[in-house]
Order: C-alpha cells, then structure tokens, then sequence
C-alpha cells in the first residue's frame, strides 16, 4: 500500500523536474580563482535588480539582472575589485542598484531613521512607564491611612 | 501633557506617509542625468554596414527612444511616436535586445518614426545607459548630454507636460 503511494508520487516528481523554477538563473561562470567566485557570490548578493525591486541579481530571473551578473563576472574577470564595480552599476543605475547606499544627505533618514526612531520608542516608554508609577503611587494609601483602616479593622473584631 | 504622544506619533506618521503618496516606487533616478550619452559602436537597424557612435547624437535635440518588438507597451506606443515625428520632432531609436528582421518588418508594418536606429542586440548601450525596462526615452541635448528620461509609456499626456516643455527649453 505504502509502496503504491510513493509510485505515484514519482510522475510529479519529474514534472516537478521540468518546472519553470528548476529552469531559473542556471548560468554558469567559472573563475579563475577561488577568492572571485566568492566575491561574485557577495557582489551578486549586494547588488539589487532595478526591475524586480525587492530581489538581489543572484535571486532574480529578470532579463536586466542575468545581464548585471554578466558583467560582474566580465569585470571580475578583468581584475577590478568590488568596490569599483559597484561604483560602475551605480553610475549606470544609480545609487538604487545597492544594497548599501552610500551615506548622503538624500539617504541619512534610511542610515539613521530607525535609530532615531528607536530613541524616540525609548522615551515614549520610559515616560509612559514614570504615568505609570505616578499613578500607583497616586492610589497607594499611606502609611496612616493604613493604620486607621487597620485600627477599623481590629474594632470590628 | 502624555496623553497627547500617541496623536503626535500619529500624525508625524500621517506626514512621512502622505509625502510617499504619488510616488512610483518603480520609478528609479536616472544616473546618467546630465552625462554625455556613453560611447558606442553599433550598427544601424536598417543598413548592417553603417555604424553609428555617440557623436551621430549631437548637432540638435533629439528624443532617444528605447523600443523592442517584444515590448508591448512599445507597441502601445508607437502610433503616438510617428505623430511626433510627423510634426517634426526627431525621434532616434534605440533598437534593444531584438532581432534584426522582426524589427525591420515591425517598422515596415506600423510605419518609421525614426531618423535612425542605432541596432543593440546584446542590449550593451542599453546596459550603460542603465536602461532597465523598455519603454525608455531619453532627451539628449545638441552637445550629446542625457537631460531628461523617461520610463515608460509616452502619450499626449507625458508629451505636453513634461517632454515638450524641456524639449523647447533645450532647443533654444
């Protein structure tokens, strides 16, 4: 019986095979040493495809992000560093194209926004957290009231 | 004095997000603004053996339209372009990423906007124009300098309020 169910499953597997997924972003580069493929590995991952916009170029099938991974291996290939080829998509399409813009006065709210938003969580908390106190403290009897309610208390017995 | 920090926290939030209202975040900046056209060497659509550079680009101000026969919205288009060419704007073609003979027979079937097309099988000028979608169309100035891009679709619209008026300025 159980073997029967794994028979069937085999003719999806295949089709599985021939999936438009299995067909995505196969090309294939070679390099000359180690330390480029692992700088095309990283520099494929930094990069950011300019038409699918949430999608590094080493995750996307776009035609334009197949066309970026070519030429970062043709500059690799060629000898430039990371730096510069980054330098050389971004003056093709801009500051966009990286994961890690450079620090400008147009992308200091992307740098420091979430900092200074956590800041200001921060204070909201600790003021909210001081109402708070104030308002236990507020309804706290003090210690005579105490005595005297305790005094009623003892009264009563 | 507290009771006011949640609507002061709502409202800073109203205007970040209201001023993100409008914008097309698949609208990126054009690096090349203000560039010289890159240098190139291509051949022409509709003759293999000439070749144009970057300095057929200058002399006057031209509209530099980015288009494939696998664009749709190239398509959509193109009727709106031959009408500006016929009111004699020059309009020169970027033939991106396409095959020689299904872009010749397109020309021939829907008619010729263009002065010339520069022909960019491999999409390399595209590439270094940073062209990531067709539609494209770039304003180049008369010394060959990118002033003005475009993505997407040009109709009567995008023509009249932002095309023509930097076309005009530039002509001058």
């Amino acid at each position: 019986m159980m073997e029967q169910s794994v028979l069937k499953i085999i003719p999806l597997l295949v089709i599985l095979l021939f999936s438009a997924q299995s067909f995505a972003a196969i090309d294939v580069y070679d390099f000359d040493d180690e330390e480029k493929r692992v700088d095309f590995v990283a520099l494929t991952k930094e990069l950011r495809c300019p038409k699918c916009q949430n999608q590094d170029i080493a995750d996307s099938n776009a035609p334009i992000a197949a066309d970026m991974r070519k030429e970062v291996h043709r500059l690799l290939k060629e000898g430039k560093d990371k730096e510069s080829i980054v330098a050389y998509m971004i003056d093709r399409f801009g500051e966009f194209v990286t994961y890690k813009p450079k620090k400008t006065s147009e992308t200091y709210m992307l740098w420091y926004g979430p900092w200074i938003l956590i800041f200001v969580g921060i204070i909201v908390i600790l003021s909210l957290a001081r109402l708070n106190k104030k308002e236990v403290d507020r309804l706290k009897p003090s210690p005579e009231e105490v005595k005297s309610l305790l005094a009623k208390y003892e009264d009563k017995k | 004095m507290y009771r006011w920090i949640p609507l002061v926290i709502a409202l800073g939030l109203a205007l970040v997000l209201y001023t993100a209202i409008g914008k097309d975040p698949t609208k990126l900046e054009t690096a090349r603004l203000n560039d010289p056209v890159p240098e190139f060497e291509l051949s022409a659509l509709l003759d293999e053996a000439r070749l144009i550079t970057q300095e057929d680009l200058k002399g006057q101000v031209i509209l530099l339209n980015v288009w494939a026969t696998w664009c749709p919205s190239c398509r959509a288009e193109h009727g709106y372009l031959v009408d500006l060419a016929n009111k004699g704007v020059p309009i020169v073609g970027l033939n991106y990423k396409d095959e020689r003979p299904t872009a010749i027979s397109w020309l021939e079937r829907l008619g010729n906007p263009y002065v010339f097309n520069i022909f960019d099988p491999q999409g390399e000028l595209g590439f270094d124009l940073g062209v990531y979608g067709a539609p494209e169309t770039y304003l180049i100035d008369k010394k060959g300098f990118v002033r003005f891009r475009h993505v997407g679709v040009v109709d009567d619209k995008i023509w009249q309020n932002i095309l023509e008026p930097l076309y005009l300025k530039l002509s001058k």
